[in-house]
């Protein structure tokens, strides 16, 4: 009886050890993951002709609202307005 | 780390004053972050709960673009409300970590170790949910359109640059045929940073209208559960809208009053997304949303019909 109380004891004594290792290196991984930064982005302006007939992308810059006319269509002369803004990280600019 | 990033919250929101001209950004910031909150109405008698709670809403964010208002008197409405929505980012990031720092020295205090341990171990989830909140303040100082904006830019599809009137409080409607229908669209009045009023804005165009709808749709923004895709379309029925509760009963009552069928179309995305700017993937998803109501107004409406669509969510950088 005293034996096999014995071994229970050690058993529950590894278990919780490996348990509490386990917690550290959770807390670890969690803790790098949450530092780790992400990639960095960049912001594009899309601009359309309103006679979908004209469109180009560039960088956005302040100021930039989707519905803002920006010129004038060098296709047809009607007016070109921002149509999205958009992130995209410098990694799919690559690509 | 948790303290770090609602100390670059308020950096980022103090240069941006600074940027605008504001006289001691760091005094103005500090006022801003303790002194805005708002009490829950008596749920244990919901008799009028709603316009309860409306009632304090509304006070709560007059009082606030009161005092912004008040304190830069020269600034347009677009910057007063961009000002305002990065200062309650940072007001709700100082609330979680007061919160946080409430916890920690109460089980040091206590040397409760349990609770220690539990802070630990959260710590690190709470910060990464917490990093795209400072991300947003970028977005918003800037007006780039952030994830919550698809509703609004659905509706800027629909309307274009058609004249917009002024219905309700920041919340602008427009009117449009297509194919012979008489289309309204709602929408927060861009592109400065606010959600506006869509529901009292509703009851008061169908007012108007004299109950006269055949549909109501409304676009927004959803959660995903993890594992769906990212600027997925779904289609269901009922008002999608995410407010505490004010907005979306009035839509369902204007739906249940005039016989309406209230639709839904939702893109789906997850919290840091639907905070953070807008990607080129929930760009490309506004296109899809745009094609489905357009398919729900021409397939289950006929010419001659009345549909109003609502572009729910937050209208920075969107006309």
């Amino acid at each position: 009886m005293d034996g096999a109380s014995g071994l229970y004891l050690v058993l529950f004594i590894v278990l919780m050890v490996i348990l509490v290792i386990q917690m550290v290196i959770n807390y670890i991984t969690s803790k790098k993951k949450a530092q780790q930064q992400e990639p960095p982005v960049k912001f594009i302006t899309s601009i359309s002709c309103i006679n979908n007939d004209y469109r180009i992308e560039r960088d956005y810059s302040e100021g930039d609202f989707v519905g803002k006319i920006v010129g004038s269509c060098p296709r047809c002369g009607s007016p070109l307005v921002i149509d999205k803004i958009f992130s995209i990280t410098i990694q799919q600019q690559r690509k | 780390m948790l303290e770090a990033l609602v100390n670059e919250g308020i950096a980022k929101v103090r240069t941006y004053l600074s940027k605008l001209g504001v006289d001691r950004p760091h005094e103005f910031v500090t006022r801003f972050l303790d002194n805005y909150f708002a009490i829950n109405p008596v749920d244990i008698e919901p008799t009028d709960i709603i316009r309860r709670m409306a009632h304090i809403i509304d006070t709560a964010e007059h009082k606030f673009k009161q005092d912004v208002a008040a304190r830069l008197p020269n600034m347009s409405k677009h910057t007063i409300n961009n000002i305002a929505v990065s200062l309650s980012i940072v007001s709700a990031l100082h609330t979680v970590y007061k919160i946080l720092r409430h916890y920690y020295l109460l089980g040091r205090k206590y040397e409760n170790w349990l609770l220690l341990m539990q802070l630990a171990l959260v710590l690190p989830q709470i910060v990464k949910e917490l990093s795209p909140y400072v991300k947003a303040i970028d977005a918003i100082t800037k007006g780039i359109p952030i994830g919550d904006s698809v509703g609004p830019l659905v509706a800027y599809k629909l309307i274009g640059l058609s004249k917009r009137d002024e219905i309700e409080e920041d919340t602008v409607v427009s009117e449009v045929n297509i194919e012979g229908r008489r289309v309204f669209v709602i929408k927060a009045k861009g592109p400065g940073a606010t959600v506006g009023k869509p529901g009292r804005a509703l009851a008061k165009l169908v007012e108007r209208l004299q109950c006269r709808v055949d549909r109501i749709i409304t676009v927004d923004a959803a959660l995903k559960l993890e594992g769906e895709e990212t600027g997925e379309v779904a289609e269901g029925a009922g008002a999608a809208i995410g407010d505490p509760g004010p907005e979306k009963i009035e839509i369902e009552r204007v739906a249940v009053r005039c016989g309406a069928p209230l639709d839904a179309v939702i893109i789906k995305m997850s919290s840091e997304e639907a905070i953070k700017p807008l990607s080129k993937k929930l760009a490309e998803a506004c296109e899809k949303a745009y094609q489905r109501v357009l398919e729900i107004i021409k397939s289950r409406t006929k010419p001659g019909d009345t549909v109003i669509v609502i572009g729910v969510g937050n209208s920075v950088g969107v006309y």
